[in-house]
Parts: C-alpha cells; structure tokens; sequence
C-alpha cells in the first residue's frame, strides 16, 4: 500500500451526507467523505466497491450525487455550495466525470485480479497451502504474500505497482461491431434523446473513427465542450445514414470526406485479387438467370441503399482495423500509428482522381494509378502461377549430396580417441613382459586350448562367490555410492508431505525475511524486524512439533537439520544487522 | 485360468561378444595371470546356461571377436545334425551340454587356425574386431525379431567380455554400432577383464547397459551371474552396482590431446584443439577468422 | 415350507506346478530334487527374484544372512517376500542360524548339488541316457506332432462321446477321468460331466497337465511310486524334441508310467517292447509351458471371430466343431471351415452347463486364427464385453435358502412372528397381506421353537 495510491486527485468541500456538511475526497483508490471538523474519514469506499453513480435531473433543486455499492446499498452526497447553483452544479460535474473515468478502471481490474489470485491458488495446490499456512494464520499479510507472487499473476496491477504507472501491457480488447448500435437513446421528457456514452463507448468511437478523435483532440477543450462536442457528433449527418446531403458547416464534414478516402484506399488495397473480379458478380440467384431474366438494375437503384451499404462495408472495415491497429502497435504508440495512417492517405491522395465510386460496397478496379499498372501484371503473373502451381506434380528434386573428401583417413576413422599407443604401451609395461612376441603368445594359448580339460567343476570356488557376494552386497566395495536403503522407503509418504509442507512454507518466509536486505528504508526496517519475529513464531509452532513429531520414530537422519539450519542462518544475519545498527546510532 | 491372458510370450536374446584375442590371452597365460582363456570360456559357458536356465523361452548367441575375423561360437555356422548331437554323459542337462561343447568345438578350430598360420604371418595386430562383431550381433537380433512368431516378443541385449584394448581405428564402426543398438533398443553390457575401455563405457552408458571391470579373475563367474544375469527389465528390481560417470570428453585430431572445448571443422567434423583456417582431414578452407586472441595488456603499476 | 438350494456348477481349478508341489509331503519333495531334472523345472517355476536369489547364492556354500540377502533387491517389500515365501514353501531353502546368531538362508543341499549338476555336469546321468544306434524308423517331428495330436483327440473324443477313433481308449484313461470328475457313469456309460466341457474348452498343454495331475493321483492306487513317475516326467519335459531316448535302465514302475504315457500320445513308441522312445510335442516343456503361453504353440489356430458375432472355424476336425457348438448357433458345414454365431441363446446354452464366459474367450483367443493373432486385442472387444455381461445377465437372482411361514390365522400371530424374526435377523421376505414370511434356514429352528412356545402359552 503506497503512498501514491493514496494521492488526493480531487477535493470538494461543502458536500453534504445525511445532513452534516463534510469535504468529499476523491483519491487514488477510494472516495471519501470527511466530517467538517474532523479529520478522519467517516465514510470511505473503495472504488472497487462502487457499482454505479446516478446523479440528480438538473430540473430538481437539490444537486445530489448517488453512489450505489455492490452489495445494493447507496449513500448520497448533496452538493450545496454557498456560493451558487451553478458551482454545486460544477462541483458534482466533477466529482461525476472523475468518478466516470475511474470506476470503470477499478471494476475491470480489481475482479480480474481476485479471479486471477483465485485461479492461481486452486491451480497450484502448493501454493495455496502456503497460503493457508501463512496468511490465513496471519504470519505474513495477504499483500507480502501476493506481492512476491507478482510474476505469477499474469496482468499483474497488484496495487503497489499499478501507481508506480509501470502497468503490464494488456491484452487489447477489440471494439464489438454493433458498438453504435448499441448507443440507446433515451427519451428525456419532452426534450428530446439523451446518449448515454461511457468511457468505452468513447474509446470504441475513437478507436474505429479515427478522424473523430481528431477532431476531438482539435475541437474539445477550446470551441466546444466535451457535452456539446458528442451531441454534434450525434446530432450530424455523418452519424445518421443518409448522407449524401453534406451540410459545409458541420465540423464533421471533414470527416465524412476523409471516409471516402479511407474507403477508396481500402478498395485498392485489399481488392485486387486478379482471380476475383467483383464487377461481374451479380446481385441475383441462379433461378433468375436460369429464366433468363436479368434484373440488373436493381442493384444501383436506390441511391440511399447504395449510401447505407457502404455505410456498413466501411464501418465494418474500420472496426476490424481498430483491432489491428491497437495490435500491432499497442495502446501507446495507437495514436501515433493513426496519424501515420493518415498522412499517407493524404500523400496517395494526389495521385488519385478525387471521383467517388458509386458501386456499392467498393468494388470498383481504380486503374488511373500509374505506379500501380506497372505493377499490376507482375504482381498479376505472380498470383496466378500462385493459383496453377500445384507443388505435389513438381518433380522431387533429389540432391545427390556432397561427398566428404578426406586426406586422412585414418584419422578421421580413429574419431577423437586419444592417442592409443602409450595406453598400450602402459598395458605392456603392466603386465611386465615386452619382449614377449604375438607368435609366442598365439602358441601358448593353443597350447592351453589344445589341453584344454574338464575344469569346469572348479569353475568358482565357494570362497571366492563369498567374497564376490560381500563386494557386490550393497555397502560392499563395488556398490559404493548406493546407500543402504534409499531414504523415500524409510520415510512414510505422509511423513514425507508434511516436511515439504514445512520446507515450503519455511523458505517461503525466509524469502521475504532476506528479501528485506540490504535494509535500506525504514519500511524495510520494519518489515525485517517483523519478518525475524515471524520467523520465531514458525520455529515455536510448526518447526518444534514437527521435531518432536519425527523423533518418535527414530530416523537415522536428522530429517529437519537443514531446515534449522536455515534459521540459524537468518537468526545470525538478523543479529549482525541488528547490532550494526545500534552501533551506528548509540 | 483366471481371465484372457493377454500378455505376450516374452523371450530373451542374449548375445555374448568374446574377446578372443589370441595376443592378448597368450601374454595374459605367460604371465601366470590367472585369468585364462578356459577359465573365461567355462564362466561364460555357465552363464550362457543360466541364461537358458532362468526361463524356457530365452534364447543365446556367442560371438568371438578375434584378429581377423569374427564368428559364432553358438549357435554354430553348421546346423548340429541330430545323429550326431551327443548325450552328457554324466548329469548335465543335455540342452547345456551342446552349448558347451559347441563353444568348445568352435573356438578350438579358431585357436588352431590361428596356430596353423602363426609361420607365416608378420607381427599381428594386438586388436580384436569388436566392431565387427557388434554388427553381426546387431543383424542377428534383427533376423530374429523379423522372425519372430505373431504373438511373441524378443527382447535383446548383447554383453561384451573384452580384456584387450580399444582399437582407436574401430571408433567410425564401433559407435556406429552402438547408435544403432540404441535405436533398435538393445541394451550393450561390458564386462572388463582388464584396462578400462573408454569407448565401452561410452556404450553401455548410451544403451543402459552395464559397464563392470572385474576386479578378481577368480570371481568371473559370480559377478557375471550377479550382474549380467539379470534382464534389462528386471535390473530395476535388483540392487546393482551404480553407473559411474563416464568421460565423453573427445581428443583432438591433430594431438590425440583430450580437450573440454576445441574447433569443429563443420564439413566433417574433425575436432582441434587450436584454430587452423584449412581442415587438415578434409582441406576445407575456413575463410571466416577464429576469435581474436585476448591480448594481455600489461597493466603498469605506479 | 419351501426350500431353494442354489445350484452351482464348480469352477474347474487347474493348479500349477508350483501349488501342485506345494501339496505334497516335505520328504517327497527332498526325494524328487535328487534328480536335475526336477530342480530344473522348480527352479523355471519360481518367481524371477527368487530366481535369482538362487543364482546368487549357488555357488556359496554356507548360509546368508538374510538381512544380507533383504538388501539385494529394490523391488517392493511384498514382492521380496512373496519371492522369499516361495523358495521356503518349496523348501529349496531355509532357515539357519549364521554363526553369529544372525538369521540367515541355507540353500536346500540336494537341490543345490543337483542344479549344479544339471548347470555343470558331473554325477550321474539321466536315466536312459545312452547313445542309440540310429534307428531305422527314424521319426520327424511332424511325424510325432500328428501323432500326439491324434492320441489326444481319442482321449477327447471319447470324452464328448463321440465313436471316432475311441477304439484306442482303455480302462486306464476311463479311471482317470472318472477319477477327476470330468465323465461320470451313468447307466452303465461314462458320459461327460460340466467340469469335462470345461476342460474340453481348454489349451492343449493345459489340458493335458491337468490330466497327468489327475492321473499322478491315481499313481499311488495303482501301487505305483510317485517320485519315480515324477521324475521321470520332468526329465521328459526336459528332452529334445525329435530325439529318441533309450528305456535302459527304467525302473519297473517308470516302464508303467511309459506305457501310460504312450497311451497319452505323450511319447511315441513304435512297439511296446521297443528300446527306444521318441517324447511327442505334448510332454516336451509340459511343465514350463503351463499357462505361459496363450496360445497353442505346436498348432495353427482356425478361429476367425468378427465383430458381428460370427464365428468362422477353418478346420475339418468334428470335435474342434463340435466344441464351437457348445457356444456357437452352428449355420453352414463345409469340407474345411465352418461358420456359426455367437447368440444370446448359445452363450446361455453353455453357461447354464458350467461354463464360463472367461473359458469361451479364452479358448477363442487360444485358437485364434494367426490372421486373428494380429488383432490386439485379439478377440475384438465387443465379443469379450457382450459374452461377459451376458454371464453377468445370469447373476441378477441372488438365492437365500430359507424355510417359509403361512397360513397363519391372523395377523397379530403374523406380526408377533415377523417382529421376533426380524429382531433375530433372520427373516428373509414378508408379505403382510398374504400372511407369508420367509426366515433363514439357520433361524428356522429359533423361530419354530418360538412359534410353538407361543402357541402353548396362548
């Protein structure tokens, strides 16, 4: 628990709850309500918390703020500002939009983070031992226990790295395509349609309509509010489908003309398959032309159709971009990856007609780019061969391979041997008699065959199988390196699980306790004091019965030896720092 | 007839490779050692036999590796007619018997063939084809297991019994064996009369055999019925001398030095100790140059 | 009162080699490891550890410490002490003091003396071990495959009753048979019982180990020596197949034994008093062959089995097919195969005669066609699962024998008796309506008296 996260981001006073008047802090993580003339937090919640906020109708008197938890109570905040309607009004604004930015952020992320902790802890068996050992016996807190557990959460935002702003980039989230669809207007009274837009539906917008963050960005804090700005956005043309009437005052205009370009663009790039051509496919079953009649008019009727179609085609193509877009180049570097976009769009915009397609949903083949046609029966040859070339008829190409040409052979035969002939000569020397010639030796072995008798009953004295059996024996000479019983037979499995269980939790403490070295802060201080008692706490409760426990059964091992070991080790190190540091402040 | 008895007829191969070196033996007869050749030949006969004793199914081959040639002690090249095939005249059970005196026979005519030509031959070489006879164990097992009746299966391992040296000049085929013998899963034992062989070590640890140097001649026959007797399959129930680390390290080519890092020639895989821009086995140019010598600055001290 | 007794065919045991020598007396077993033979064949039979265990120690002349001997293996507890369990049973080694006061292993002296020869040589040969002259009716092994294999049939044939070739069967193999309970007379005739279907659903090796275990049985009436017939027997499985062997220097007794076996078809003979004996397929390896093998190795197998139940036999002999019938629907006959059907009805046809879903199968899979042999599993498993649950489909009833109560006068009699059997625990089955109350055979008595007691009072 940092310190930033407590960072006040927003203080209101003069905020009332259950009629007394407080001051309303809005925070890293919670919002707070303090009383007048205290100061200590009489109401805080944690955004996590927070399900929703409702806001009073401006009609009403009294400028209210309601804050609905999860658990389906709510409290609220009047805001009455002495000075005027319009500062209570400013005031909740601003408590609202903040709220607004936050609450989404901290629903997202808290859940996903308890799902996460929770998965990991099923998953892993062992840790969630750990847990049960240490945490929910309250030797170490649940925040020490995650935080060294930080890599295993995968999205980790444990709550003292989301403030250092160090977050993990995350998977991005594509935007859903029925986003605009999904904006329903309210009726308000006779007013007319009310938007409710959260930061998503803003984000989603932005992210498929490029031009509109521009706009945006250009338009929002200096000619127009952010209110005025999306109810434009909302009341224009280019939101609404007919389109073809373009009203030349509408700070959308642009945009609608860009998305023109955006389209022919799309056109040219992504459909010039050769093997497809869009033109000759017609809008009709084959029943119809199998009668003969061709209704080829139909589909470039209706003027509007046509707008709607491509309405859909480009709103289509822009959200899938928004997808790769955010990608490829990841939440950061989006906005810049858009103005690249753009500028490239302007560039190939001279060398093209400015003539609007008419055929729905782009078809069209624009040949007027001179770079283009160059290229085009190349790439053209290209795709067909692609299309004709089937791999399997290809004749096998079988490569004879290289022959090795060695000029020493007898060397590369011998492979890496060391050299032989002062092992041999050693074998000779051993056995003491050079001098003794292979002819000799043949004929002696003869000799032996030749006379060769029943021995065969003498074949193995029983003194020497004895003195074998004691070599071979485990503990006999040849057997060296094999103990006498493996120690997983001595030890019972139960045995065996409850020292792992010790050990886990033992190293698991003494991680965090040398973790806190070198001390250098005081919450380190603290933390290594803190870890020492602990420490002794698990020597007293766990590690002293467990002693106690394998003593009954008279192991031959000290089976927790390593184990205090560990801790005498710390003990020795804790001392060390601990008399240092008085010896530095006396 | 508790159930369907599914489990296959399981039959053992087991193939003796014998270093029948008659150099070696000779010298090893001069020097009064008590290891000799029929002292090895009737431990090994009795093993082969408690092979054949432990189960009905298992079956043996003997392969002598000598100078100049390797072959089958048993079962014999010459298929044992049965007017010939003699009864033991004592207690033996007959089955042992032939194995004995087949063993007998054939490594007798070996002997004195080599003692026939001993006049006309020039210093022999001291080496025993155990490449040679590794193969033909290799293509034994082979047959066998093609062979193999529907319903049956044959497991094969081969043991070497070698007291002459390693013959570096062998190394190509002898590892060439050995990697096939992994591939087709049979396992390599070595049982070590004398000087340690690093190539066997290197065998038997690539297969999963056993690698043993029989510390007293006189014991032969219990280490190898201790050790050896046991199946691959059945060593795990058994304590069994451990596996001792075994040296891979390489020797140079150009110095028969054993080195931990050295220069690989990437065309045929010669090793040096140091860099040499042409492959002296291959002659193969190197044209990119060897990382620079760390050069010692001399650091002056005030 | 009505009584049911469940009625049960009895399972047929066919016990190895290592329970059957577990059966007899100590001296006979020190009497038969006098002979190498027969310490090979115990030794094949033991345990693969135990096996070992001997190996080991064979060469070593004086006892073991068994902590010692404890450390050898890695294997699981029960496995070294099972493997410890079966040499002693077979008293190929036991206990003795180390000097030291340590317990230790001492291997059985004769059998160790005995292996070693068979192993080495040395001491005296097998009986009958003499060179012969080469016999002019020398025989091959097909020869003796065909001839053992027609013996044998006899015996089954016979068996199963049918005329074909009986003419050979004498009073010898009648008394063994009867004796092991598969035929039994009826009016005058022998005729074949549950227990004989069963074992005519066996593998030939197997069957004909059971056999000679019965007939060893009937060794000792006929005033013959078991010892001496064992051994010789275990030096039979132990010959060469396509050998002859001489009869020189057979006991009596053991000439018997040979004429018996001859009988068998498991040596050939060419006349009674003839020197010579050539041992057939069926005796060579008896012992070591049982229930090793799941296939009958010295004969093709000609059983097809498909998945939909039928059942192709590619063979001309009546009793193979007359063995189908037992479980097979038979549909065509042709010179050389025979097509039938695994039905519902022909598996309960033979279950309800005492045999086993498990002896149908296994005999299938022992004759299996070699084209079969390649399957695996080698019967397809919708055969082996539906034989069995159709053997399972007969195991629904559950039979209680019991003795009923009716007819009782009225109902607070009836309850007054339910009540006191139930407090027994022996009532079996009420009907309160009917007045009817089934109780244990074992509480009948119990409740009787009480009843009657009741009856006096009131």
């Amino acid at each position: 628990m940092s310190k930033s996260s407590e960072e006040v981001l927003l203080i209101v006073k003069n905020v009332k709850n259950k009629k007394t008047d407080g001051t309303l802090y809005l925070m890293g993580e919670r919002m707070a309500w303090m009383l007048e003339s205290k100061n200590v937090f009489n109401i805080s919640y944690m955004y996590a918390d927070i399900k929703a906020q409702k806001i009073s109708p401006d009609s009403k008197e009294k400028v209210q703020l309601q804050v609905i938890l999860h658990d389906g109570s709510a409290n609220t905040f009047l805001f009455n500002n002495p000075r005027s309607r319009q500062t209570q009004m400013q005031d909740r604004e601003s408590v609202k939009e903040l709220l607004q930015q936050l609450l989404p952020k901290f629903k997202r992320k808290i859940s996903a983070e308890l799902e996460e902790k929770n998965r990991l802890l099923q998953e892993d068996p062992e840790s969630f031992q750990l847990y049960k050992d240490l945490v929910v016996s309250g030797v170490i807190t649940p925040e020490e226990f995650w935080a060294s557990r930080a890599h295993m959460l995968p999205s980790s935002t444990s709550s003292s790295s989301s403030s250092g702003g160090k977050t993990a980039p995350a998977q991005n989230v594509g935007v859903s395509p029925a986003f605009l669809a999904d904006i329903k207007p309210v009726t308000d009274g006779a007013n007319g349609l009310k938007y409710n837009l959260t930061q998503d539906i803003i984000q989603s917008i932005f992210k498929t309509y490029p031009m509109v963050k521009k706009k945006h960005a250009e338009a929002v804090p200096h000619q127009v509010s952010d209110c005025e700005f999306w109810s434009r956005f909302f009341q224009s043309h280019y939101f609404h489908r007919d389109r073809h009437a373009l009203s030349s005052e509408d700070i959308f205009t642009e945009c609608a003309k860009n998305d023109e370009e955006v389209m022919k663009d799309e056109i040219t790039k992504n459909v010039n398959d050769p093997l497809v051509d869009l033109t000759q496919m017609k809008d009709q079953s084959l029943e119809d032309d199998y009668r003969g009649i061709v209704d080829d008019t139909r589909t470039s009727n209706n003027v509007s159709n046509q707008a709607m179609i491509r309405r859909f085609n480009q709103h289509s193509t822009l959200v899938l971009r928004a997808c790769t877009s955010a990608s490829t180049g990841g939440v950061a570097s989006e906005n810049s990856a858009v103005e690249g976009g753009r500028k490239e769009k302007d560039s190939s915009r001279k060398s093209k007609s400015n003539e609007v397609n008419h055929v729905n949903g782009g078809v069209a083949h624009p040949t007027n780019g001179t770079s283009d046609s160059v290229e085009e029966p190349h790439r053209k040859k290209k795709r067909i061969k692609e299309k004709i070339g089937f791999e399997d008829l290809d004749d096998k190409e079988e490569s004879e391979g290289v022959t090795l040409r060695l000029t020493q052979m007898d060397r590369y035969l011998h492979g890496p041997t060391p050299s032989s002939s002062t092992a041999s000569a050693s074998v000779a020397s051993r056995l003491g008699h050079d001098d003794v010639t292979s002819e000799d030796a043949i004929l002696s072995v003869a000799s032996e065959v030749e006379g060769w008798g029943s021995a065969r009953h003498m074949v193995l004295g029983s003194t020497e199988a004895l003195s074998v059996l004691g070599e071979l024996s485990p503990g006999g000479a040849l057997m060296s390196g094999t103990s006498l019983q493996q120690l997983h037979q001595q030890v019972s499995p139960a045995t065996r699980d409850e020292i792992k269980q010790n050990y886990n939790a033992m190293c698991e403490l003494l991680r965090h306790f040398w973790s806190c070295f070198p001390v250098s802060s005081k919450s380190l201080e603290d933390k290594v004091v803190k870890m020492r008692q602990t420490l002794e706490r698990f020597e007293m409760s766990k590690l002293a019965p467990l002693k106690e426990k394998l003593s009954q059964y008279h192991y031959a091992m000290n089976l927790t030896g390593h184990l205090e070991e560990m801790l005498r080790a710390a003990y020795l190190k804790f001392d060390a720092w601990q008399a240092r540091r008085n010896a530095r402040r006396p | 007839m508790d159930g369907i008895k599914t489990d296959k007829l399981e039959s053992s191969l087991l193939i003796v490779i014998l270093d029948t070196n008659p150099v070696w033996w000779g010298k090893k007869k001069i020097a009064q050692d008590p290891m000799t050749l029929s002292h090895c030949v009737d431990c090994l006969t009795v093993l082969a036999n408690s092979h054949l004793m432990v189960s009905h199914n298992n079956k043996l081959a003997v392969i002598a590796a000598h100078t100049d040639i390797s072959t089958f002690l048993y079962p014999s090249s010459q298929p044992a007619r049965p007017d010939i095939f003699k009864l033991p005249d004592d207690g033996q059970y007959e089955v042992f018997n032939s194995v004995e005196s087949q063993l007998r026979t054939q490594l007798k005519t070996l002997i004195e063939a080599d003692k026939a030509q001993v006049d006309y031959m020039e210093e022999q070489s001291s080496d025993s084809l155990l490449a040679g006879a590794m193969c033909m164990a290799l293509c034994y097992i082979h047959r066998l297991e093609k062979e193999c009746p529907i319903g049956e299966s044959l497991t094969a391992r081969i043991l070497i019994l070698k007291g002459s040296d390693d013959c570096p000049s062998q190394y190509m085929n002898f590892m060439n064996a050995v990697f096939t013998a992994q591939k087709q899963n049979v396992v390599i034992d070595a049982c070590i009369l004398d000087s340690e062989s690093g190539l066997l070590q290197q065998a038997c640890d690539i297969t999963g055999g056993t690698y043993l140097n029989i510390p007293q001649a006189q014991g032969l026959l219990q280490y190898l019925l201790w050790v050896f007797l046991p199946d691959p399959s059945s060593r795990s129930k058994m304590a069994l001398p451990p596996r001792a680390q075994v040296d891979y390290r390489a020797a140079c080519f150009c110095h028969r030095n054993l080195i931990e890092i050295g220069y690989v020639c990437s065309v045929c895989l010669s090793i040096y100790c140091s860099f040499s821009p042409i492959c002296s086995t291959c002659q193969t140019t190197f044209k990119i140059i060897g990382p620079q010598k760390l050069v010692k600055k001399k650091i002056k001290k005030p | 009162m009505a009584t049911t007794i469940a009625t049960k065919a009895k399972k047929l045991a066919c016990k190895d080699l290592h329970s059957f020598l577990r059966t007899l007396p100590p001296t006979v077993l020190d009497h038969l490891y006098c002979h190498p033979a027969t310490c090979l064949a115990v030794f094949r039979d033991l345990p693969e550890l135990s096996r070992h265990y001997v190996m080991r120690i064979m060469f070593v002349e004086q006892a073991v410490a068994q902590a010692v001997v404890r450390q050898w293996s890695t294997a699981p507890q029960e496995e070294q002490l099972e493997a410890a369990a079966a040499l002693m049973e077979l008293r190929v080694w036991y206990e003795k003091p180390l000097p030291g006061g340590m317990p230790g292993w001492l291997l059985n002296h004769v059998f160790r003396k005995n292996l070693h020869t068979a192993l080495l040589g040395g001491g005296n040969p097998w009986i009958g071990n003499k060179d012969l002259t080469i016999d002019k009716y020398a025989k091959d092994i097909p020869f003796l495959d065909k001839y053992a294999l027609e013996r044998w049939e006899c015996v089954l044939h016979f068996m199963v009753g049918s005329n074909q070739g009986t003419d050979g069967v004498n009073t010898d193999i009648t008394d063994v048979l009867l004796h092991s309970g598969l035929m039994r007379v009826d009016e005058g005739e022998p005729s074949i019982t549950a227990e004989g279907f069963q074992f005519l659903l066996m593998d030939t090796s197997s069957q004909v180990w059971f056999f000679l275990l019965q007939y060893l049985d009937t060794v000792q009436s006929r005033g013959m020596d078991l010892v001496e017939c064992l051994t010789f027997l275990f030096q039979l499985s132990f010959s060469t197949l396509g050998k002859d062997y001489c009869t020189e220097g057979m006991s009596e007794n053991q000439l018997r034994f040979l004429q018996h076996l001859r009988e068998f078809g498991l040596v050939y003979q060419r006349k009674r008093k003839s020197h010579r004996y050539y041992p057939t397929r069926l005796a060579v390896n008896i012992v070591s062959g049982l229930s090793k093998a799941a296939v009958d190795t010295h004969r093709p197998g000609f059983i097809v089995v498909e998945t939909n139940y039928r059942v192709y036999a590619y063979t001309d002999s009546p009793l193979q097919i007359a063995l189908l019938a037992l479980f097979c629907d038979m549909l065509y006959r042709f010179p050389n195969m025979a097509a039938a059907n695994l039905s519902r009805t022909s598996v309960r046809a033979a279950l309800s005669r005492g045999i086993t879903a498990d002896q149908i199968l296994h005999y299938l899979q022992s004759h299996a066609h070699p084209e079969m042999l390649k399957n695996s599993p080698v019967v397809p498993p919708t055969i082996t699962d539906q034989v069995k649950l159709w053997e399972l489909e007969r195991d629904r009833f559950k039979f209680n024998d019991g003795v009923m109560y009716n007819q009782f006068l009225s109902q607070a009699d009836f309850e007054l008796l339910r009540n006191y059997a139930k407090d027994m625990n022996v009532l079996v089955w009420e009907m309160p309506e009917k007045r009817v109350l089934i109780v244990t055979k074992s509480g009948h008595d119990d409740v009787k008296r009480f009843w009657k007691r009741q009856k006096a009072s009131s």
